[in-house]
């Protein structure tokens, strides 16, 4: 399902950044809200994130962004992550002027995260609670690929996240219960990383242009 | 496979806009003020009901708009919420030339919500705590806004809203159908055709 909203996406943008006149002016400010998912995400997650950025456009080819981000993960039932994230990066645009106006970044982003597992009416699970923060080095491709106006542009991104630390140690477990969140595996048990290649699509808005 | 379909016709109403030449549809600047009232229908034959109030600053008919819906109650086979407040952030974009404006807009925000399902046993207080949270929302809208005259209009909305509710217990879907009915306020009317 994931991949076919990728693959839509794409097809998308290639039919529709044809025939308009794009791009940004130096000194630009833009400011956006944006909506993610994991298309990584194991199949029994379920959740997305929504942020907010904001890109100066410093120079003809580069521009610098900040960005936010919260999200709430559903555990196939056994529990909740959620993650604040902050991040920074920096934006490369090739082929300014070029239809899709595609881009290349690469940042850093830090990331609160707390998994809390189901309670129930009479099992109290609060003290199971963990909290941890990752770190991550993200790179991948974009495009401001549909502008309504001179104002606001539409705009698609496909990004990998690097761990820099380990993750937050979980598991689903198979009890004869049902499906069961253990916050505190064994040592010994190998746990796969969660991967990260996270589908954006944002609505960026042009506030004010510094060079004016 | 709704939310899927729904994404796609929004994004289909992109090549409308296109064809569109924006200079002279609805030319001019504008902050405005909405109150209304949103019903909104929920799975299991329950209906939800909010007052709803945006903000929004409009340039040549795109609008960066902030709207915030207070829950008031619901009725129904499966209330499920004892409140629902959503905040949201996006952009709409209002066509047309004349008085009737077709609109179409997207926005993200947060749900603060409790549910009334499932809670826990507090041993301490003997009552049993359902544990309030915030999670992410998105909505997809249409609309139409008829003008009275510069500073006054009305608006009715349709929207479907997506996401879910994940605390200390069992998750539940945020998902609505929503729709929105109110007037509008024109504070400050720049127009320059």
């Amino acid at each position: 399902m994931k991949f076919q909203s990728l693959i839509i996406c794409c097809l998308i943008w290639t039919t529709s950044s044809f025939g308009q006149d794009l791009g940004f002016k130096v000194g630009e400010f833009q400011v956006g809200t944006k909506i993610s998912q994991n298309v990584l995400q194991p199949e029994n997650y379920d959740g997305f994130a929504v942020g907010l950025k904001g890109r100066y456009f410093m120079m003809s080819y580069l521009a610098f962004e900040i960005n936010t981000e919260f999200a709430t993960l559903d555990l196939s039932g056994t529990g909740s992550e959620a993650s604040k994230q902050f991040g920074i990066s920096t934006l490369y645009y090739p082929l300014k002027d070029k239809v899709g106006l595609p881009y290349l970044f690469a940042g850093y982003n830090y990331n609160l995260m707390t998994v809390t597992p189901v309670s129930y009416i009479y099992i109290d699970r609060t003290e199971d609670i963990i909290i941890g923060n990752m770190s991550r080095l993200y790179f991948g491709v974009g495009s401001d690929f549909y502008y309504f106006g001179d104002y606001l542009n539409l705009g698609l991104a496909l990004q990998y996240d690097y761990p820099l630390n380990d993750p937050l140690r979980f598991e689903i477990e198979e009890s004869p219960f049902g499906k069961y969140l253990n916050t505190n595996p064994i040592e010994s048990i190998i746990i796969d990383p969660v991967k990260y290649l996270n589908i954006t699509v944002s609505l960026n808005y042009t506030i004010t242009d510094f060079k004016k | 496979m709704m939310k899927l379909t729904l994404t796609i016709l929004l994004l289909c109403f992109l090549s409308v806009i296109h064809a569109a030449d924006s200079t002279k549809i609805n030319a001019g600047s504008n902050l405005k003020l909405g109150v209304g009232y949103a019903p909104g229908f929920i799975t299991e034959n329950t209906l939800t009901s909010q007052l709803h109030a945006n903000l929004g600053y409009e340039i040549n008919g795109l609008s960066v708009r902030f709207d915030t819906y207070y829950f008031l109650d619901s009725k129904g086979d499966r209330p499920r919420f004892t409140f629902n407040h959503q905040f949201y952030l996006g952009s709409f974009y209002r066509f047309g030339s004349k008085k009737l404006h077709p609109s179409i807009g997207a926005q993200i925000g947060l749900a603060y919500a409790q549910s009334n399902e499932n809670g826990v046993f507090n041993a301490v207080t003997g009552i049993i705590d359902y544990k309030p949270a915030i999670n992410p929302v998105a909505l997809v809208s249409l609309g139409i806004e008829y003008d009275f005259t510069k500073q006054l209009y009305t608006f009715f909305e349709g929207k479907y809203i997506s996401g879910k509710h994940v605390s200390n217990s069992y998750p539940t879907y945020l998902d609505e159908l929503r729709i929105s009915i109110g007037i509008g306020f024109n504070l400050i009317n720049k127009t320059t055709n």
